[in-house]
């Protein structure tokens, strides 16, 4: 166990190197520069200039990319230009409501997920296991951003039960602590639901094909043989082995997951990473790009790895093998 | 439904779908447009176009005809037209309402999707072609080669792609050349990972190793032992792999990422429908409509596909 995981640790190092040198690249060879977005006509030719030499953008690529790399190793990521502060701050703002919305999506996406697959592997073929099957197809299909404004619509512009975007009510500063929570909890309600709901219908799928071979096993039948219910033998016969392709499609639906909050972010307003990511790019702030390009690609190849350990601890047999 | 109906239900929703694109602005013109009272009609409309004279149109719900001249009433706005300015008159049906600037819902789904399908389709074939090369060059290159390439197909699907995808789309600006190769260029680790496997497993099969016993050359080998089996479960992956694309890019378009915004792809119509929410349901829902068709038609193939290739199962 401790020998894979540090294994898989030491393979995280040149993966995250690569994501970021891979940006690097991305973000130099395109046309245009931070002192180009400051788009001020009393900017004359010699003061773009010389904003550009203030922020080392005219040093040759090498030397810029050694550079940040080495500042980085050392955990200095340098600082914004479009915020003027240091780029850890920006992330350390930026990286809990995404944390939040992505968190609360998993735990729909899992948890209506399992759910769903159990209702539908109780009969297989009966009406409610068709239904699913015909949502969870319909979900799928869908854009995660056009399920986002179908939401918006029904419950904030038709219902009015719900805020259409943001993470706060103006004036929220004002209100107790639980009305505080209450409505963050009302804001972010729409959002993880149409993050989580394209999830969950795939989790659904896959978990309901493998509850139902799990079910023609042997070992079902010899536990229905020694007459323990069928509820028993679902919940805790079947499920287990069933859960372990759903752990790894897991850990392959992490980077969809952190993509998905950039579009869920854009729509509602979120003021997260994917915002952040979106700003910093348009303005051509690298330091703000690679920073957040770095936590990003080290948090999905770190949710891999916990996937991966995870399929450990429940399947017995992949522990012994590498 | 047995697995043969079953694809025959999928293969034709898609083939209308694809058909109805490619060859729709062919055949259906679209009914005239008229930004003013034409505007946001919708679905199910019956309007009335007046041609005037100095070839611009007036399309209207209502037209009434008063001692002041003709009074020509959208939703929600009206004009007065001059009888003797009318050269012709002609009545159409807009089934899916109109945006608006007065244009058919309809007729631009059509164009949108042509695009979208467009740039679906060349991305997926760079897709296939990168990742059968590498998958055939992982198997038969030799262990060093098989290592590294393996290596590096696990790096990329570790990456966070979409996200790499809107970074890239927000500072290099794509025209649709470009969304292909953006497109292409990230997903074909996939394909390169079955093409290796499926190779791996037919060459221990023995009639590769009849063949190559009877002495036949390594083109024939591979062109009438490995390819058609290879066929089946490369087929099947693709059209789950191609609705994945038109997501993709309809989630690149819907950020104001992929093609320029005059060009209309299903992703910009739905996010255009999206910002006009309050005004009209239908210019988005069609749209996203449309997209989940052609996404659940190609899962609903793939899976028939599937059972068809797979004797077992």
């Amino acid at each position: 166990m401790t020998r894979i995981a540090i294994r898989r640790l030491v393979t995280l190092v040149p993966l995250v190197w690569l994501v970021v040198t891979v940006t690097f690249l991305v973000v130099q060879l395109a046309p245009g520069s931070y002192a180009d977005t400051l788009d001020h006509p009393r900017l004359t030719p010699e003061a773009r200039q010389n904003l550009r030499a203030s922020y080392g953008l005219d040093r040759p690529l090498g030397e810029q990319y050694l550079r940040w790399l080495a500042a980085a190793a050392t955990g200095d990521l340098g600082s914004s230009y479009l915020f003027k502060e240091p780029v850890a701050k920006v992330i350390g703002r930026a990286l809990p409501p995404t944390l939040l919305l992505a968190g609360t999506a998993l735990l729909l996406d899992l948890g209506l997920g399992v759910l769903l697959a159990l209702a539908a592997a109780r009969r297989p073929y009966g009406w409610v296991d068709r239904l699913t099957t015909v949502l969870g197809l319909g979900i799928y299909g869908l854009p995660s951003f056009w399920i986002a404004g179908l939401l918006i619509l029904v419950f904030a512009l038709g219902l009015g039960w719900l805020p259409a975007s943001h993470m706060h009510s103006v004036g929220a500063g004002e209100l107790s602590a639980t009305g505080r929570l209450i409505d963050l909890l009302r804001h972010l309600l729409l959002p993880a639901l149409s993050l989580g709901l394209v999830g969950a219908a795939a989790t659904a799928r896959l978990l309901r094909a493998t509850l139902l071979e799990a079910r023609a096993s042997r070992f079902v039948l010899a536990a229905t043989a020694r007459g323990l219910s069928p509820r028993r033998i679902l919940w805790v016969h079947s499920l287990r082995p069933a859960l372990l392709p759903v752990i790894t499609a897991f850990g392959l639906a992490l980077p969809m997951v952190v993509s998905g909050s950039v579009v869920v972010e854009s729509v509602f307003s979120w003021p997260g990473m994917g915002m952040a990511l979106w700003r910093a790019a348009e303005a051509r702030d690298i330091p703000l790009v690679m920073g957040l390009t770095l936590v990003g690609a080290a948090a999905v190849i770190l949710g891999s790895l916990i996937a991966d350990l995870l399929y450990a601890v429940a399947d017995p047999r992949a522990r012994e093998e590498r | 439904m047995t697995a043969a109906g079953r694809l025959k239900v999928a293969g034709i929703a898609v083939a209308a779908l694809v058909a109805g694109c490619v060859l729709g602005p062919l055949v259906v013109h679209p009914p005239p447009s008229d930004p003013v009272v034409g505007a946001l009609q919708p679905p199910l409309a019956t309007v009335t176009a007046l041609e005037l004279d100095d070839g611009t149109t007036v399309v209207a719900r209502r037209v009434e005809e008063t001692p002041d001249g003709l009074i020509a009433t959208g939703a929600g706005r009206r004009r007065v037209v001059d009888p003797a300015r009318v050269t012709a008159t002609t009545r159409h049906r807009l089934w899916l309402g109109s945006d608006r600037f007065g244009r058919d819902v309809l007729d631009q789904l059509l164009v949108g999707g042509r695009i979208s399908l467009a740039i679906a389709a060349l991305s997926l074939v760079l897709a296939v072609a990168i990742g059968g090369t590498v998958g055939v060059a992982a198997a038969t290159g030799g262990r060093l080669v098989d290592a590294v390439l393996m290596r590096c197909v696990d790096a990329c699907l570790a990456f966070p792609v979409l996200f790499l995808m809107i970074l890239a789309a927000a500072v290099l600006r794509p025209d649709p050349p470009l969304l292909v190769l953006l497109l292409g260029g990230t997903s074909w680790m996939g394909v390169a990972r079955l093409v290796r496997g499926q190779v791996l497993s037919l060459r221990a099969r023995p009639f590769i190793a009849a063949a190559r016993v009877s002495g036949s050359p390594w083109h024939r080998i591979a062109l009438w032992h490995y390819a058609p089996n290879l066929v089946g479960p490369v087929s099947q992956d693709t059209a789950l792999r191609m609705g994945d694309l038109v997501l993709a890019e309809a989630t690149l378009s819907y950020l104001g990422l992929g093609v320029p915004p005059s060009v209309p792809t299903w992703g910009s119509m739905v996010a255009q429908g999206h910002r006009a929410l309050p005004e009209g349901w239908w210019l988005a829902v069609f749209p996203g409509l449309a997209i989940a068709l052609l996404v659940i038609g190609l899962a609903l193939l793939g899976d028939a596909l599937q059972r068809l290739t797979e004797p077992g199962a």
